[in-house]
């Protein structure tokens, strides 16, 4: 193994140490619910680090994907009575479908039409969440969604879902980091730096836009697909744009182009609007400031500030 | 048995510019055949022509004997045609090694989903397009920045690496665009070596360039481009006493006395 695979693989495991301590420690189950949304945001953002970060295409319609992940998952196993495993698995696939259907004729286009077609097509979904009342419950959201089970056991508590999120997060990391240091990986960067020497050199461009950015769709899928079974509600206001602005966010506040640093803009920004009673007030204004602010005097986010790198392959995406 | 590119009757129009005016060019596989002309003459069009960037109003390439004409770029590379560019197109903030193992993308294979699971052949290929990038660092004495991220490189490493990256997925012909401009004349002297024993490894080599000394000194044939069309064909030895030549774009042939 290389140097920087020992590398990352010593910080994942520090990481699950940490996490498997944690509980030890956090038994208030509202810290660990909000540990619990960690980790999701966690799972988002770490798909849409390898779509913004890598590849430099930038989506503002990532919450539309983690709500048709919790809308599918939920009204298939709360409707139909789906197994919630096999409800997942299927929204997984129907939402990198959907994702497909947008790429393909948008990316194909110079310049960031991504951002205005993604933009309304979370619009939509939020429309359509809202109005087929019949299948989605409507503004007041759809109930009645059933946990997701372990051998038979449910996951239902906060401190057992813990453990399933946060394994989720550790795979979705592990499997991103491999996509991040392979041919794909390096092709990624490569026709966000010189799409021209990339084109030339191999890379499908074309192809490999859509692909990472139905790769980033499926992490949202996920995570909403987990949401739904955790708190057995939707609604539709949790996957409006403003989530998709909080999303780019936490991806930008870490750093875009570092796997590290979704994970601790996720963690650092989630908890905010939920520990500072004012902040939850603004919380539109408080996310899209902090954009504004990071995107002016720190485009390479706290981690590549940290760690006095230069701005990655990304950090030229706004 | 034709050459390994063939060019037939290509024109393009750039507005109210015929930048190429049924231009018939071929390229054999093993030889460096260079393409001059003064500034505007339509080189680099040709060039953006056969590698997909541009389309052309009409007229035929093929390379080894298939149609290329309007096939993207990177199907192009998997066919063996890889290009360098004028204008660096080096992948700025990825180290110089990585730059030469995305050279070796169309050499390689794998889909996202095998790149994520990081399956056992992906890993032996990685080592392999490793080796082979470091291979091709040492080739033009890159291996000391290795490590550096390329937009970091003095501009004359930065051109090395464009060579290194073109030739890192074994290719079959390689079209330069200018890969000494800017260069002093021991650089020029080097990378000429450098081109040479690329073409001794049987690869063919299309040489857009305006150092006359260099074009003269490795090219085993000459074509002249001038305002979009084809004046000369022919041995360095042809064009430099052709007439027409030394009158429409060299003006006298001083510059041709520089080379000896």
């Amino acid at each position: 193994m290389s140097a920087q695979g020992k590398k990352f693989f010593l910080t994942l495991a520090a990481l699950a140490a940490v996490l498997a301590l944690l509980p030890l420690v956090v038994t208030n189950p509202y810290y660990l619910n909000v540990l619990n949304v960690v980790a999701l945001n966690v799972l988002v953002v770490t798909g849409l680090n390898l779509l913004i970060g890598f590849a430099g295409q930038i989506s503002l319609g990532h919450a539309a994907f983690f709500g048709l992940g919790a809308y599918i998952s939920g009204i298939l196993s709360g409707s139909y009575g789906w197994e919630p495993w096999t409800a997942l698995v299927v929204a997984a696939l129907v939402v990198a479908v959907v994702a497909m259907i947008i790429g393909i004729p948008t990316l194909r286009l110079e310049g960031n039409y991504l951002v205005m077609a993604t933009l309304g097509f979370n619009l939509i979904v939020t429309v359509l969440m809202l109005q087929l009342d019949d299948i989605t419950g409507g503004p007041s959201g759809y109930t009645g969604i059933p946990s997701l089970s372990f051998f038979g056991a449910p996951i239902a508590t906060d401190i057992s879902f813990y453990w399933l999120a946060w394994g989720a997060v550790l795979v979705g990391l592990i499997l991103a980091r491999n996509l991040v240091h392979s041919r794909v990986g390096r092709g990624l960067k490569a026709l966000h730096e010189a799409p021209l020497a990339a084109a030339a050199s191999g890379v499908p461009i074309e192809a490999y836009k859509v692909k990472v950015f139905v790769v980033s769709a499926v992490y949202a899928s996920v995570a909403g697909s987990l949401y739904a079974h955790y708190y057995g509600i939707v609604t539709p206001g949790t996957f409006d744009i403003f989530k998709s602005v909080e999303l780019v966010t936490m991806c930008i506040v870490g750093g875009m182009g570092s796997l590290w640093g979704g994970l601790f803009g996720a963690a650092l920004l989630t908890p905010m609007p939920q520990l500072l009673a004012v902040v939850e007030e603004y919380k539109d204004i408080f996310f899209g400031g902090i954009l504004l602010v990071l995107l002016i005097f720190l485009p390479q986010g706290l981690v590549g500030w940290l760690e006095g790198k230069r701005v990655r392959p990304g950090g030229r995406a706004f | 048995m034709g050459a390994l590119l063939s060019i037939k009757g290509l024109s393009v129009r750039f507005g109210g510019l015929q930048a190429l005016d049924s231009v018939d060019l071929e390229a054999p596989a093993g030889a460096i055949t260079a393409l001059i002309g003064p500034n505007g003459a339509g080189k680099t069009t040709a060039i953006n022509c056969v590698s997909g960037v541009v389309a052309p109003d009409s007229g035929q390439v093929s390379f080894d004997g298939r149609e290329v004409l309007g096939m993207a770029g990177h199907n192009l590379a998997r066919l063996g045609l890889t290009r360098t560019f004028q204008n660096l197109q080096v992948f700025g903030l990825m180290n110089a090694l990585e730059n030469v193992m995305v050279g070796m993308h169309a050499a390689s294979h794998g889909s996202f989903a095998a790149a994520m699971l990081r399956l056992p052949v992906l890993r032996r290929q990685e080592a392999a397009i490793r080796e082979r990038a470091e291979e091709m660092l040492a080739f033009f004495g890159l291996e000391k920045v290795a490590n550096q991220p390329a937009e970091e490189l003095a501009y004359g490493d930065q051109k090395r690496l464009e060579l290194a990256r073109a030739l890192a997925g074994r290719p079959r012909l390689m079209l330069l665009d200018e890969p000494v401009a800017g260069l002093n004349a021991a650089e020029t002297h080097e990378i000429g070596g450098l081109i040479v024993k690329i073409k001794e490894q049987g690869i063919g080599v299309v040489l857009v360039e305006h150092d006359m000394g260099l074009v003269m000194h490795v090219s085993d044939q000459v074509a002249v481009l001038s305002g979009g069309v084809l004046i000369a064909q022919g041995t360095p030895e042809e064009i430099q006493q052709d007439p027409e030549v030394l009158r429409t774009y060299l003006g006298g042939g001083e510059e041709f006395g520089l080379l000896a």
